[in-house]
């Protein structure tokens, strides 16, 4: 029994080490990584932007940052993750500011859909996994979910269960750098088709209007404690139904903001049915990415900077 | 009992756990399929014998690569849902299309990592299998202590890089 219990003890101290030295060098290199847009805005430090743009796939692929800067005479990112809800997005502004970086203008677009959802989503959620010993993700994320109590003390514990994003094939690319991250050096991504892909069916875009926007006023509060002035928008969607009930909808939506001194711009009727301009219902192609920064957010960033 | 006696219980034996598996077309297939190689292999016992002692190690190679492709083959019609969608999946995994190749060309990490990532392990396995049958490599195994812990340890680590601990609900035998 002494024998067994004593081989087990020496067994599972092997093992522990293992893991442990494993998950320092996985961390040490996820860290340094730049493949995903978490790793990359993780990693910007003392940058003095004049405008940011926040929000979920839809901002990362509706705006060309790159010509806005060269037009503009600014110095402008996108920040937006793909697949994110409110709670991620303030989670990555915050880690961002507090990385001692600067932002004059925030231009953050809100999914009508999705505003009101207080909960990870299931595809940003894996992202900030090498950040657990970090205090300001895991106290945040500890809010959301007990697990993240084994992903910080359980070494290796997240990468074995995550293995598909951050496994050896991830450990190799921070090392080697193989494979390019899917968006540009101001952090943006274009889809690569111009083909309509979505449906034609008309569909409402309403807010709804009970919830607390718990995550967006925190986004303000963000804002106001690092002097940003916050803008809330609506990009564009192809298959809306543009009806009074709609126009109601956004109206009581701009008084809520208002009354927080928050603007807003509605331009979800933009480019109504104009198929040609879109990827899907919600999502620009490269054409309508182009149209949307020239005949709108330009003159916006233009507008704000005065 | 014959050879036609003994093909007849093998075939017959795989077309039952093949059902047991599920009462659908798509399992009656995957065990007939199993079965129909049993007997394949019974039949073909003494020209193995001498293949094996004329070419050696390369039909041992040769032999263990055409079992894991047929056993992997035969899994299409386990996985899936339908004898529909198993004929479909073949049909579309013989399809070298202009499209499909494109798609190739933007294979995301996860999916290169897994072709990677699953071949080299699959020869891991063909090397302990190998390793097993050796008598002296066993017998070192067991007296030394450090290499036993060293090679477990090892397998816990390709269970951590490698394993499955999301949706653990795809795993079939989970779904019964």
């Amino acid at each position: 029994m002494y024998k067994l219990i004593k081989t087990s003890t020496l067994f599972f101290i092997t093992i522990l080490i293992c893991f442990s030295l494993l998950d320092v060098l996985f961390t040490y290199s996820f860290k340094k990584g730049t493949f995903f847009k978490t790793q990359w805005i993780y990693n910007l430090k003392n940058k003095q932007l004049d405008y940011a743009v926040l929000g979920a796939s839809r901002s990362l692929t509706a705006i060309d940052i790159g010509e806005t800067n060269e037009v503009l005479g600014l110095v402008g990112l996108n920040l937006s993750l793909d697949g994110s809800l409110p709670t991620s997005q303030y989670l990555i502004l915050k880690l961002f500011l507090e990385h001692g970086n600067k932002i004059d203008q925030l231009i953050f677009n809100v999914n009508t859909w999705q505003i009101g959802i207080d909960s990870i989503s299931h595809f940003s959620y894996p992202r900030f996994m090498p950040y657990a010993h970090d205090d300001a993700v895991y106290d945040y994320f500890k809010t959301y979910d007990d697990n993240w109590i084994y992903y910080r003390y359980v070494p290796f514990y997240r990468y074995a269960k995550f293995n598909f994003d951050w496994g050896l094939g991830m450990y190799a690319n921070s090392v080697f750098g193989m494979f390019k991250p899917n968006f540009d050096s101001l952090g943006s991504f274009y889809y690569p088709f111009y083909d309509y892909r979505g449906t034609r069916e008309i569909d409402d875009y309403a807010f709804d209007l009970t919830g607390d926007f718990k995550n967006l006023f925190k986004i303000h509060d963000l804002c106001k404690q690092y002097g940003i002035k916050l803008t809330v928008i609506f990009l564009p969607v192809v298959n809306l139904r543009y009806d009074e009930g709609y126009k109601d909808n956004m109206q009581q939506f701009e008084a809520m903001l208002a009354a927080k001194q928050i603007g807003f711009i509605d331009y979800g009727n933009a480019y109504n049915g104009q198929f040609a301009l879109f990827t899907d219902e919600t999502h620009f192609n490269k054409k309508g990415v182009k149209q949307f920064t020239n005949d709108y957010f330009i003159p916006l960033v233009d507008s704000l900077s005065h | 009992m014959g050879q036609s006696g003994y093909r007849l219980c093998a075939d017959g034996t795989f077309f039952v756990s093949g059902l047991w598996h599920g009462a659908n077309w798509n399992f009656v297939v995957f065990g007939l399929l199993h079965g129909v190689a049993l007997s394949v292999e019974f039949l073909l016992k003494k020209k193995r014998k001498n293949w094996s002692k004329k070419f050696g190690f390369y039909y041992d190679i040769l032999s263990n690569m055409a079992t894991f492709s047929y056993f992997t083959f035969s899994v299409i019609f386990f996985r899936a849902n339908s004898l529909g969608q198993a004929l479909n999946f073949l049909k579309k995994l013989f399809d070298f299309s202009a499209y499909d190749f494109g798609q190739l060309m933007h294979l995301d990490v996860a999916f290169l990592y897994n072709v990677a990532v699953g071949i080299p392990l699959i020869l891991l396995l063909v090397i302990f299998e190998k390793a097993e049958l050796n008598e002296k490599l066993v017998s070192i195994f067991n007296k030394k202590r450090a290499l036993r812990f060293a090679l477990y340890t090892f397998a816990l680590i390709q269970i951590g890089l490698f394993g499955v601990f999301l949706n653990q609900n795809d795993f079939i035998y989970f779904q019964f």
